[in-house]
């Protein structure tokens, strides 16, 4: 099963093979999730939406005509779940740290403590940074940085010109260059504390 | 030779770089870049910037993983039964049939803490039905002692009741608790006024908003249910089982009568169309605030069952719309992915990702 390509398994698995549905997902389902967890920009609506994916995933199946690869085919589902994902969210009320904490300890209630120590507190700069970008520039920087498709393939699976393609990009790219220039300037200005010696954060002055 | 100066517009400039750190520059474009000291600065910037969104991202729990990939191949399971389903009785499955096959397939999604929506309303029924049942039991023991109370005061109760009892027709939720209300009571009926309390249960109170007016109709229920308790227990001391049976049978049948009714209504409620396939929002938005009005009434489950997955998002759109009636309009497929489309009490359409009910948009309705 390992040895199959791909096509094989998609093939197989439009037939009801089950195992090497099984197969196919398992292989890209780091891939799929790396996208949703930057275009989710968490680990909870990132969870949500992967789910998401694999579900559509299997269920446009047999829609799949090969024309395109699987990876490149089942991205565009992935991506198209997230934004799915963040337009819902827009939707409805944005969760307190507190709530999200909840969903994702809801969801992760066997995992070790240490390890959702490091998931919970995991907000690195590139997350919030996309987390700022408009969906339009996010989802083609997304697909190129992370899912690795050409200008082509992008502007096929978005359905926008492959001028729009590179220019959104590029905005993309400059506007992320920006927020994480403009993010490192304030740790540094940050990070000379002001307090004296003695004075403990927390502590009334 | 002088090198072609770069362009003044900053967004010139970011596309060119970027152009430049895919590869994908033209020759010209190369030359302007690495002529740039500026530019160059500018790739490495960019360069970073790819490296970072390319780097690896942390994955998730192998708990949380299996039970994604769980939950995808129950669906993979699902579908596949449902396709055998459908080959072998030639006709679509419908949803009402599709949900219990979800429920015994593979439970991945049972393991899951991202649960499917199939899932999560499968997950409200017991709960609901423990509501009624509660309910029933309350009522139960107030018409013990209503009965007690009856049976002391002698005729004087059948003149309330009689009034009571030609209150107009009552609504299906009611009815449905008063069923409950007298399993204890009447074994005689208790067969059919269960089948029939399943009918209504399933084909109207179980909808979402439905289910909500059922508790507090369920309060209103409790007083007529009294009143008719009261009749009964009246009635009893003279001819006991064939007169509480005949007490019951009346308001038995118009309950069955008002969920058929209600099934009828959101069957018949709109014609169900499939409107196309269509690759932006707007031009489905064209064709659907054109053509809703002249969907024929033939283009119905026939076209729905073109659909997959075979999910439909009512109980979502009447969460996000307010209407208890069933709201959905249409059917198309946007940039390959099935989409619905659904009334709003502000006459506003909904446009649904039918593979997981969120909002895509939402359109005037005329």
């Amino acid at each position: 099963m390992g040895g199959a390509d791909d096509r094989e398994l998609v093939a197989r698995a439009q037939s009801g093979d089950r195992a090497a549905a099984n197969e196919l997902l398992r292989r890209h389902y780091d891939r799929i999730y790396a996208i949703c967890r930057r275009i989710a920009g968490n680990d909870a609506d990132a969870a949500d939406a992967t789910q998401e994916a694999l579900m559509a995933i299997v269920r446009g199946l047999d829609r799949f005509d090969g024309k395109a690869k699987f990876s490149t085919w089942s991205y565009r589902v992935a991506t198209n779940a997230c934004l799915d994902e963040l337009r819902r969210r827009k939707r409805r009320p944005t969760p307190t740290d507190m709530d999200e904490h909840a969903d994702w300890s809801t969801q992760t209630a066997d995992t070790e403590a240490g390890e959702f120590d490091d998931r919970m507190v995991e907000r690195d700069a590139m997350s919030q940074a996309l987390a700022e970008l408009p969906d339009d520039f996010r989802a083609p920087v997304v697909l190129r940085d992370v899912g690795g498709l050409d200008y082509a393939e992008i502007s096929q699976q978005l359905g926008i010109p492959p001028g729009t393609v590179r220019s959104r990009i590029a905005r993309g790219r400059a506007k992320l260059a920006e927020i994480l220039a403009a993010g490192n300037q304030n740790d540094l200005d940050e990070r000379p504390s002001t307090r004296e010696p003695d004075e403990r954060p927390g502590t009334a002055p | 030779m002088n090198a072609p100066h770069p362009p003044h517009d900053p967004s010139q400039t970011d596309e060119l770089v970027s152009a430049y750190v895919d590869g994908v520059a033209a020759a010209d474009e190369i030359e302007i870049v690495e002529a740039s000291p500026e530019l160059m600065a500018r790739v490495e910037s960019m360069r970073s910037v790819s490296a970072m969104l390319g780097a690896p991202v942390a994955p998730p729990a192998d708990a949380v993983r299996e039970d994604h990939l769980a939950a995808a191949m129950g669906e993979f399971d699902r579908l596949f039964a449902a396709d055998a389903g459908a080959d072998a009785t030639v006709t679509p499955l419908p949803q009402a049939a599709a949900e219990p096959a979800a429920a015994s397939a593979p439970a991945a999604a049972s393991t899951s803490g991202v649960t499917s929506l199939a899932e999560a309303r499968e997950r409200k029924r017991p709960r609901r039905l423990n509501m009624v049942a509660a309910a029933a039991a309350a009522v139960a023991i107030l018409f013990a002692g209503i009965v007690a109370v009856g049976i002391n005061t002698g005729g004087e109760t059948t003149d309330v009741v009689a009034e009571a009892s030609s209150d107009a027709a009552e609504p299906a939720a009611a009815i449905e608790s008063r069923s409950d209300l007298v399993l204890p009571e009447t074994e005689a009926a208790s067969a059919d006024e269960d089948a029939m309390a399943d009918d209504a249960m399933d084909e109207t109170a179980m909808d979402e908003e439905a289910m909500e007016d059922e508790e507090a109709a369920m309060d209103e229920a409790m007083a007529d249910d009294a009143m008719d308790a009261m009749d009964s227990a009246a009635e009893a001391g003279a001819a006991p089982e064939p007169d509480a049976e005949a007490a019951f049978a009346a308001p038995l049948g118009d309950a069955d009568e008002s969920a058929a009714d209600g099934a009828d209504n959101a069957a018949q409620s709109r014609p169900v169309g499939f409107l196309g396939a269509f690759t932006t929002v707007e031009d489905l938005a064209e064709a659907a605030t054109a053509d809703l009005a002249e969907v024929p009434a033939t283009k119905t489950a026939a076209d729905r069952s073109t659909f997959l997955p075979p999910t439909d998002c009512s109980d979502i759109a009447q969460e996000l719309t307010g209407l208890n009636d069933a709201t959905l309009l249409s059917t198309a497929f946007l940039d390959d992915n099935p989409v619905e489309l659904h009334a709003t009490a502000d006459d506003q359409i909904l446009i649904l990702s039918s593979t997981n009910c969120s909002v895509i948009e939402s359109i005037p309705g005329s």
